[in-house]
């Protein structure tokens, strides 16, 4: 799988009109990833004050992305199907959790959500980018998604933004939130991958204080910030990430996940003062057979 | 709505267990297909009962029948009430057992019950071969029974000779005892017969006893009886008529002799004779007199008119002696009177009236007796015509109960007669016919296991296996099967549950799924159609069955080219 780069390229070679300032993001990038980062490379990023994130961000949202049909779909993971489905019973289902959490939100403040699970392999990725791109689409909620799964980096490698700086370069002091922040083919969608040099042994600098200083930046940024955090009971960073976190939302992966591991992560969440908003159920075989025929629903009339 | 709740559970327990083979279908598939086929396999050696039955009718002579029960103590009833144990008791299994081969004839004995060795011996007999008999009556009228005769035994050939040999057993043995009933009731009858015989022969003599001196008279006859005493009557006055007039003349003529005798000679001795003769004729008249008078006698009294006929004959005799004495008296006045008669006249006339005087007598003893007996036949008469009047009720009752006990004494020779005719013939027309309406057929299909009932507790055991299977993996699985139970388990709400995202590598994994489980289906769906087939084939058409299997015996070592037996299981 290629890179965000790669498909910036494509998309100013193939495209019809090319965006000037997606000529500049692409011509910009080797330099950028000589420093670690796209952002870095783009001029209006770096005549921004460091820690003015907000109006760096905001700046970026208004680059002008390619729709989510210019993007080239072989380079975004499948399970994505707010991008590869938009109309799919899936992808309604992601809007039906947009809608819970908007109402559960609904004073508008912003929300940090950490999304984890009890054991590896249920979804907690998947969840995490469909997610946050129907969060987006709205193009009212501005929204971010945090890799902050650095021993397996789930969310960098079904963007394929592998061996991008991201969050583990962030915590190590290197550069500034707007120059490890991606943009997506949701124009209000920016995503923080794992880092360039994640993996097991990058899981200490989530205990670092520079943590607490990055989600508060995230925080008065964007309006969501969806942290895709590595399962509950397998490993203990969620202990370290859950608590920076506003609430936190359990994946479960339906007839997988044994209801002893599952009950111990969400003890583990509350031991650690996680407020734990509710559950999202994966692999739901039967939800099928209830479901509207979405499909032709959006035919209907058409 | 409350009244909805029940409804509701319902169909929550539905929704759930259609939700656990959902769930389970493919395990559950497998629990079926191998208990089901292990099971059809295992049928294959269930013990075979093998059924045959044959219908017969026993048919009663009506006639002979009510003859019997009407006449005897005897009847067919109670071949009736005893058929199924005539049929299939101890006995006629062991008899049949003893024909068919498989029980000693030692263990049965002649006569009487079975022995308790010889019912162990029979019982393990029955065992060994499965036989079972029973039967059933498909019609029954007092006349006419449809008997349907079934045995069951693990071979067909068995179970066919067992109901041939029960069959055959039941008809002869009824044949034997009708024959004994038969002969019982001649006995019987016999014995009605002789005894009527001898109760008609005593009504009879007492009937005739009192008439045996009047013969032809009929006691009925009253007036006849009469008329016959006023026969009796009128011979006997006849008779006394005559003897009256006898001894009168007897009387007169011993006054006659005994005149001549002491009369002397001359006119005087008539005189006085007449003197006599008229004394005589006036004691007849005073002693006629009395007995009209004082006895209140008719003119027609047989002793009035004797006492008639006797003055008639006096007064004749008194005339002749008056004309003679006016004879004498003119011969006197002519010859110069008193002529005396010689004496050689006097003589012939005293022996003259000696011998009409004998003769007399001779006449009036013969009257006599003849009297004394028509009065003694008179009397006795008399008193039986008085007791056919007094007792006349009773000698027709008599008379009647003779005529009835002749009838009766007919009618049971008739059915003696009858009796002897049946009994005459075959045994096998003895009043009662057996007619076989069917033969026992070799049925190859067995009565049990059944196709159906096999097929039915091989599909059960198989989707019993199913659901133990699906129990267990439902009890070992700990994971989430629902949102009720992630919301109960953690307490926490479930936002939504996602379906499963088609992506290439689940659409990959859902192919190699069905790749795997493609075949394998087939093959346990193959193998369950395979062994149900067979289960059902080797029922329903054993001997096919069989040649099949065998078959392939031979078939497969030739095809192997190996000599001998490859082994092939070929069922028991």
């Amino acid at each position: 799988m290629g890179s965000m780069l790669e498909i910036m390229k494509k998309v100013r070679d193939e495209g019809d009109a090319p965006d000037p300032a997606v000529e500049g993001v692409v011509e910009l990038m080797p330099e950028e990833a000589a420093r670690g980062g796209p952002a870095a490379a783009d001029s209006r990023f770096t005549q921004s004050e460091p820690g003015a994130v907000s109006d760096l961000v905001a700046e970026a949202a208004s680059v002008a992305f390619p729709s989510t049909q210019e993007w080239d779909a072989k380079l975004i993971d499948p399970a994505v199907v707010a991008f590869h489905a938009r109309y799919s019973v899936e992808c309604e289902q992601f809007r039906s959790v947009r809608a819970r959490l908007l109402s559960m939100n609904s004073g508008g403040d912003p929300c940090v959500l950490a999304i984890t699970s009890s054991v590896p392999g249920e979804g907690k990725s998947t969840c995490t980018l469909n997610l946050g791109m129907v969060m987006a689409e709205g193009g009212e909620q501005r929204t971010l998604i945090v890799d902050a799964d650095l021993r397996r980096a789930s969310i960098t490698r079904m963007l394929a933004l592998d061996g991008q700086s991201g969050l583990s370069d962030l915590l190590r002091g290197t550069g500034t939130v707007k120059q490890h922040v991606y943009p997506t083919p949701y124009e209000n969608l920016k995503v923080l991958p794992a880092g360039a040099a994640c993996g097991a042994g990058q899981s200490e600098l989530l205990g670092s204080a520079r943590l607490r200083q990055v989600f508060a930046e995230l925080r008065g940024a964007f309006d969501y910030v969806f942290v895709d955090m590595p399962p509950v009971s397998t490993v203990a960073d969620a202990s370290v990430l859950g608590p920076r976190c506003d609430a936190a939302l359990l994946i479960l992966q339906m007839r997988r996940t044994p209801e002893p591991v599952a009950q111990q992560a969400v003890r583990t969440l509350q031991a650690n003062k996680v407020r734990v908003l509710g559950c999202i159920l994966t692999r739901h075989h039967e939800r099928h057979a209830h479901m509207y025929d979405i499909n032709e629903y959006y035919n209907y009339g058409s | 709505m409350t009244h909805d709740r029940p409804m509701e559970d319902v169909r929550n327990t539905i929704g759930e267990y259609a939700r656990l083979v959902r769930n389970r279908w493919r395990p559950a598939l497998v629990g079926l297909a191998l208990v089901a086929s292990t099971a059809f396999w295992c049928s294959q050696w269930l013990p075979r009962r093998f059924a045959a039955s044959t219908i017969f009718e026993r048919r009663d002579d009506v006639v002979l029948r009510n003859l019997i029960s009407k006449n005897s103590p005897y009847s067919f009833e109670s071949l009736k009430s005893t058929l199924v144990m005539d049929m299939t008791g101890s006995r006629a299994m062991a008899n049949a057992a003893v024909t068919l081969g498989i029980l000693a004839p030692e263990a049965v004995p002649a006569e009487g019950p079975l022995t308790e060795a010889g019912l162990r011996a029979l019982d393990e007999a029955l065992a060994a071969h499965g036989l079972r008999a029973s039967v059933q009556m498909l019609q029954s009228t007092p006349s006419l029974d449809t008997i349907k005769l079934t045995c069951e035994a693990h071979d067909p050939d068995m179970a066919q000779r067992c109901v041939v040999a029960l069959r055959d057993g039941y008809i002869s043995h009824t044949r034997d005892r009708i024959t004994d009933v038969l002969r019982s009731t001649r006995r019987f009858f016999q014995t009605e017969v002789d005894r009527l015989q001898q109760q008609l022969s005593s009504t009879n003599q007492a009937l005739a006893e009192p008439f045996k001196d009047f013969p032809g008279l009929d006691p009925n006859d009253t007036a006849g009886a009469g008329h016959r005493l006023e026969v009796l009557r009128s011979e006997r006055e006849r008779l006394l008529e005559r003897k009256t007039e006898l001894e009168a003349q007897v009387a007169v003529h011993e006054q006659y002799a005994a005149l001549i005798a002491d009369q002397p000679a001359g006119a005087g001795a008539t005189e006085a004779f007449q003197r006599s003769v008229r004394a005589a004729m006036a004691k007849i008249d005073q002693e006629m007199g009395e007995a009209m008078a004082l006895r209140r006698m008719t003119a027609e009294h047989p002793e009035v008119r004797g006492l008639q006929a006797k003055r008639a004959a006096l007064s004749a005799l008194l005339e002749e002696l008056v004309r003679q004495s006016s004879a004498e008296a003119l011969a006197h006045a002519g010859d110069g009177w008193a002529v005396s008669a010689p004496d050689g006249e006097r003589n012939a006339q005293q022996l003259r009236a000696k011998l009409e005087l004998e003769a007399l007598q001779r006449q009036l003893a013969a009257v006599q007796a003849k009297f004394e007996q028509a009065d003694e036949r008179v009397n006795r008469f008399g008193t039986l015509f008085e007791r056919l009047l007094k007792h006349g009720a009773g000698l027709r009752d008599l008379t009647d109960q003779a005529a009835t006990q002749a009838d009766t004494l007919a009618t049971w020779r008739e059915h003696l007669l009858q009796l002897d005719r049946i009994m005459a013939a075959d045994s096998e027309q003895r009043g009662t016919s057996f007619a076989v309406l069917e033969e026992a057929k070799n049925s190859d299909r067995p009565v049990s296991p059944r196709g159906k009932a096999v097929m039915a507790v091989c599909t059960a055991s198989g989707l019993a296996g199913a659901a133990l299977l699906i129990g267990i993996l439902e009890l070992l699985d700990r994971s989430f099967r629902s949102a009720g139970q992630v919301a109960r388990a953690l307490g926490i709400p479930v936002l939504e549950s996602i379906g499963v995202i088609p992506t290439p590598q689940v659409r990959r994994k859902r192919w190699l799924c069905r790749l795997l489980w493609a075949p394998t289906l087939t093959l346990l769906l193959a193998v369950l159609l395979t062994t149900g087939a067979l289960a059902y084939f080797s029922l329903e058409h054993p001997r096919a069955y069989d040649s099949a299997l065998t078959n392939l015996r031979d078939a497969v070592p030739r095809y192997l080219g190996l000599g001998g037996n490859c082994g092939t299981s070929v069922r028991p």
